[in-house]
């Protein structure tokens, strides 16, 4: 048994159970959701949209029971990927881990852009030109002040997350009930779905709900600065799934009454409220670019902040430098791994920006990226709980039906979706398959520099000598 | 909220005692028995048993072990143990003690330490404590043993409702000098000076104290070199 933990440098006991179901919540960035989502669902799922809402509830509840039983096992800094590693093994571990990896930085560039555009649209109202290069420049303000917040300690982090994602819900949800409860009152004609009835697109529609979703597994990388984790983060991964389906089948239905579609403007995938809406649509759209810019922000935070608890404890087990497995003396955060990270973070959208052109297209490969590789991890998570439990004989029947009926939903969704879609979406398959080739590349590498790197992966903040009662002597302090 | 997550009502009786059944299971296997030895030994259901050592963990009173298979007993039952221990000091610990009570007009004591608790082990008959044992723990941070015990700890906060400003100060002073004191802090008309005894490996397992009234508070500084002697002698008898 170790004398230290091998992630030790972060600070324990940091974050109460709401800021550790902040970090859940802010990474999947639901009020931006909220308003941008059921807009791109409703047309391809038609009358089925609530049903696929609920559906995938379920579904990620389920993939949350898969999560939470590693939760309440182990104290990780690296959630899926430690998890994944425990169960199902090195390779498959290191496979989740990369995944995990694309989808927090693909989600956390998203969301750089989101914040970045939706920065500079509000600037643009002022009179400010709005265009890429603004966005550019908002983007990396947003990157700036985001990291300066993480290195500064994980709590700061939490709090602003947390305070700017409630605000954010609470506006969309208030801009939704007001802007469409207004037509409804105004006596317009009834909802009419101008998308065709054959549900063609219906899998694609579930692969698309499940993508809202995703991030809410990431409570599982802040477990070691949680107070009391094996209580706050099971509880944090269970819950986000149900109350993320509520709110969202809530905007959903909101949405249906009324005639809805998506923009197709300077800004990216965003809700264009009917102009019914009355005099007040302007003040409405500035309200609710507020509320979307807050939740941009949040997620930025929720991402990287996971995003750089993976990093972390890959550069402690060697799969990558071990510079980036650093943590701060004075704030203890691994401050390494977020200086590298967020320069990337902006960079990729930014440079994509200048290369595509619409701050659109850039947002939808970038949420696809992302969505990819969560989905990945998710599959792969299922599939190693089971694994895990068996492994350490504490297999029961539940865990082993809801892990493999769970995953095999999965993977019914993913085939169903290839089949049924017909967008550009298989560029980001393409991306995410190169991506994760090159990280498996890059540990098969690295294994040959350490030769005990599979023994090494998936660490997490296991018991120390100290905290093992025996040999007990009551008449000492200890440190 | 779902049962595992923690909110037993008293209605259920069953639960308690099936938890207090898998801890006293995994105090008697020792270090490394799993959960399927403690169902098997038990006669419990497995998935009980693994939702109770699940709680249980997450309380601290038992740990898994780093091949997460295995368990132990935790940091927690330090705090039932430590509870439960009475000081006991040998003869020649006393005749030390009295020795030095014979030679000085102050209050000679000597305290145990638990791993978070002010023990008084033997008080002096004629000039007792300024403060009985519970006020000495409640308010560690006024008292001069109580410093010599926050002075070792890492996370001060844990043992204090409130943190005094200035503590880290008079904590690192503590720490650089080697003896703690309290003028007026614990009663106004009472001033000590506590010097810590440690074991051979060098955890601290004691204190040796003298209390006066506050204005002798000067006089009893000038006695640390006589704490300090005693307390040598004093070490290898108490650990």
């Amino acid at each position: 048994m170790r004398s230290s933990s091998p992630v030790s440098g972060l600070r324990r006991a940091q974050l109460s159970f709401t800021q550790v179901l902040g970090q859940s919540v802010s990474a999947v960035a639901p009020s931006a959701v909220m308003v941008t989502l059921p807009a791109l669902v409703i047309p391809a799922a038609g009358r089925w949209a609530l049903a696929a809402f609920v559906v995938t509830a379920l579904l990620m509840t389920a993939v949350g029971y898969c999560v939470s039983q590693f939760a309440t096992r182990m104290v990780a800094v690296s959630g899926l990927y430690s998890y994944t590693v425990k169960g199902l093994g090195p390779v498959p571990g290191i496979a989740a881990g990369w995944s995990v990896v694309i989808g927090y930085a693909a989600a956390a560039m998203a969301s750089v852009l989101g914040a970045g555009s939706y920065l500079s649209a509000l600037l643009g109202r002022m009179g400010i030109p709005d265009g890429a290069v603004t966005i550019a420049a908002m983007a990396v303000v947003v990157g700036a002040v985001a990291l300066t917040l993480m290195v500064r300690g994980v709590r700061l982090s939490a709090k602003t997350s947390l305070t700017v994602e409630v605000f954010a819900i609470v506006v969309a949800a208030a801009v939704l009930v007001i802007a469409f409860t207004t037509i409804v009152a105004g006596g317009h004609d009834p909802p009419k779905t101008t998308a065709p009835e054959t549900h063609s697109a219906l899998g694609f529609a579930l692969l698309l709900a499940i993508t809202s979703y995703v991030g809410f597994e990431s409570a599982g990388t802040v477990a070691r600065e949680a107070q009391r984790p094996f209580v706050t983060v099971p509880r944090a991964i269970r819950w986000t799934p149900v109350a993320l389906g509520v709110l969202y089948t809530f905007a959903a239905a909101m949405q249906s009454t009324g005639t809805i579609r998506a923009g197709i403007g300077s800004v990216p995938i965003v809700l264009t409220l009917p102009a019914s809406a009355g005099a007040g649509a302007t003040a409405l759209s500035i309200v609710m670019e507020l509320g979307i810019t807050a939740s941009w922000f949040a997620c930025v935070i929720g991402s990287t902040t996971a995003l750089s608890r993976t990093l972390f404890a890959m550069g402690r087990e060697g799969v990558v430098t071990e510079r980036i497995g650093r943590a701060h003396r004075r704030y203890r955060t691994p401050h390494v791994a977020l200086c590298v990270a967020m320069p990337i973070i902006v960079a990729v959208p930014v440079g994509y920006l200048f290369i595509a052109g619409s701050s659109r297209d850039v947002m939808l490969g970038l949420l696809a990226l992302s969505a990819h590789g969560y989905v990945g991890a998710y599959l792969l998570v299922c599939l190693a709980t089971p694994a895990f439990l068996h492994r350490i004989g504490e297999l029961t029947r539940t865990p082993l039906l809801i892990g493999i009926t769970t995953a095999v939903l999965m993977i019914a969704i993913i085939v169903w979706a290839a089949l049924t879609v017909d967008s550009p979406v298989w560029i980001a398959t393409v991306v995410y398959a190169a991506l994760l080739t090159t990280g498996l590349a890059l540990f098969a590498l690295r294994r040959r520099a350490v030769p005990d790197l599979a023994q090494r992966v998936g660490v997490f903040d296991e018991t120390v000598a100290g905290d093992v009662f025996a040999d007990y002597n009551p008449w000492e302090v200890r440190k | 909220m779902s049962p595992a997550d923690g909110a037993l009502s008293g209605r259920q009786p069953k639960a308690v005692q099936s938890a207090l059944q898998v801890l006293e299971a995994v105090a008697l296997a020792g270090v490394g028995v799993t959960a399927k030895e403690i169902a098997d030994r038990l006669n419990m259901p497995s998935a009980t048993t693994y939702r109770l050592l699940n709680l249980l963990v997450a309380d601290g009173y038992i740990v898994r072990l780093p091949d997460l298979s295995g368990f132990s007993l935790g940091p927690r039952m330090g705090v039932l143990i430590d509870a439960a221990v009475t000081p006991t000091v040998c003869t020649a610990a006393r005749d030390v003690l009295a020795e030095l009570r014979l030679s000085v007009r102050f209050g000679v004591h000597l305290f145990y330490f638990t791993n978070t608790s002010v023990r008084i082990a033997d008080a002096d008959g004629e000039y007792p404590p300024p403060a009985d044992e519970s006020v000495l723990n409640h308010r560690l941070h006024a008292c001069a043993v109580g410093k010599l015990l926050l002075a070792e700890k890492r996370d001060v906060e844990a043992l204090l409702t409130a943190t005094p400003p200035g503590l880290a100060e008079q904590l690192n002073a503590v720490r650089e000098q080697g003896f703690a004191t309290q003028t007026g802090e614990l009663r106004p008309d009472s001033a000590c000076v506590a010097v810590p005894i440690r074991s051979a490996a060098g955890p601290l397992v004691a204190a040796v104290a003298m209390s006066a009234r506050a204005e002798q508070g000067e006089l009893l500084a000038r006695q640390v070199p006589v704490l300090a002697e005693c307390a040598e002698r004093l070490s290898p008898l108490l650990a």
